[in-house]
């Protein structure tokens, strides 16, 4: 029953943010003020957000009522849960996307730039938005997945962290840049992440060589 | 410290059509009362509402609303609430 109402009210929403980015942008084209348009946009970033997880929800329950994947799949309790928590997860960038548009009309429309210094304040808002949100929450995961990985096998731990513990260092490093207030933390991040892979295939390489 | 509070360009637009609505032709030094609005700016938006056929300027120099205009004004008292739960100031 919570399922369907979810579904159902998921749908009545995106239908009800898409109506008023519609009205937005109508209005922004009347009155000359482009940030309107721009939260109309965030409106249609959030009807996606909403539509993508009413169908991912749809898809989990129509999933769970298939005997045939059940069987397939072998597990089909764990399965079904974790394709229940994928919506939220697939429809995130269009939240965050959705917010950030929200924070840049804000932006455009109401905050005042009277001196150089308080622009990067400003504008902190916004980076939080983009940045922060989204690096927590891969952190978040990629931890439960070490942490769950290290319980289970107990591997040697300096190779186990070669590539898991670059890619979060990547996602830590990033979640600093608000705080740092410097666009170079975003390099850094992306450095480090393309570097875990090459960090993996290195001591995986090491670690063949010393047998 | 004191923050200026500044009326949105959707508030502007709509004090300034309100008023050609509600008094008929203007002159703009009259329009600039009605509507509270410093001369440069009035005349800034009056000439991009001209452009979008909203408000005429009648041969003797005053500014009058168009029926575009009127449907604009309704659109914008319609959607004024939803603006203003935006952060919008009217």
């Amino acid at each position: 029953v919570l399922e369907a109402a979810a579904a159902a009210v998921g749908l009545a929403g995106a239908v009800a943010a898409l109506l008023t980015a519609q009205r937005l942008c109508r209005v922004s084209a009347l009155v000359g003020d482009k940030s309107i348009c721009l939260n109309g946009y965030a409106f249609v970033a959030y009807a996606a957000g909403l539509l993508v997880e009413t169908l991912s929800l749809l898809a989990a329950a129509a999933a769970m009522h298939s005997q045939a994947l059940a069987e397939a799949l072998g597990r089909p309790e764990l399965v079904t849960r974790i394709l229940s928590g994928r919506g939220v997860l697939l429809a995130a960038p269009f939240y965050a996307i959705s917010y950030s548009l929200a924070a840049a009309a804000l932006y455009v429309e109401h905050v005042e730039l009277p001196e150089q210094g308080r622009a990067a304040a400003a504008a902190l808002p916004l980076i939080a938005q983009l940045y922060v949100d989204y690096n927590l929450v891969l952190l978040l995961l990629l931890a439960a997945a070490m942490a769950l990985a290290y319980e289970r096998y107990r591997p040697p731990l300096a190779r186990f962290m070669a590539f898991y513990g670059v890619a979060a260092a990547s996602h830590v490093v990033a979640l600093l840049l608000p705080m740092a207030a410097s666009p170079e933390v975003v390099y850094a991040s992306l450095l480090l992440r393309g570097a875990a892979p090459i960090v993996f295939q290195a001591v995986a390489r090491a670690g063949r060589g010393a047998r | 410290v004191t923050r200026r509070k500044y009326r949105s360009q959707a508030g502007i637009v709509l004090d300034i059509l309100e008023a050609l609505a509600r008094e008929g032709p203007l002159p703009p030094t009259r329009l600039m009362y009605s509507a509270n609005l410093p001369y440069n700016r009035l005349k800034e938006t009056l000439a991009r509402l001209v452009e979008q056929g909203l408000v005429e300027e009648t041969a003797d120099k005053r500014y009058t609303i168009t029926e575009k205009g009127r449907e604009a004004l309704r659109v914008l008292r319609e959607t004024r609430r939803l603006l203003e739960n935006l952060g919008y100031r009217f």
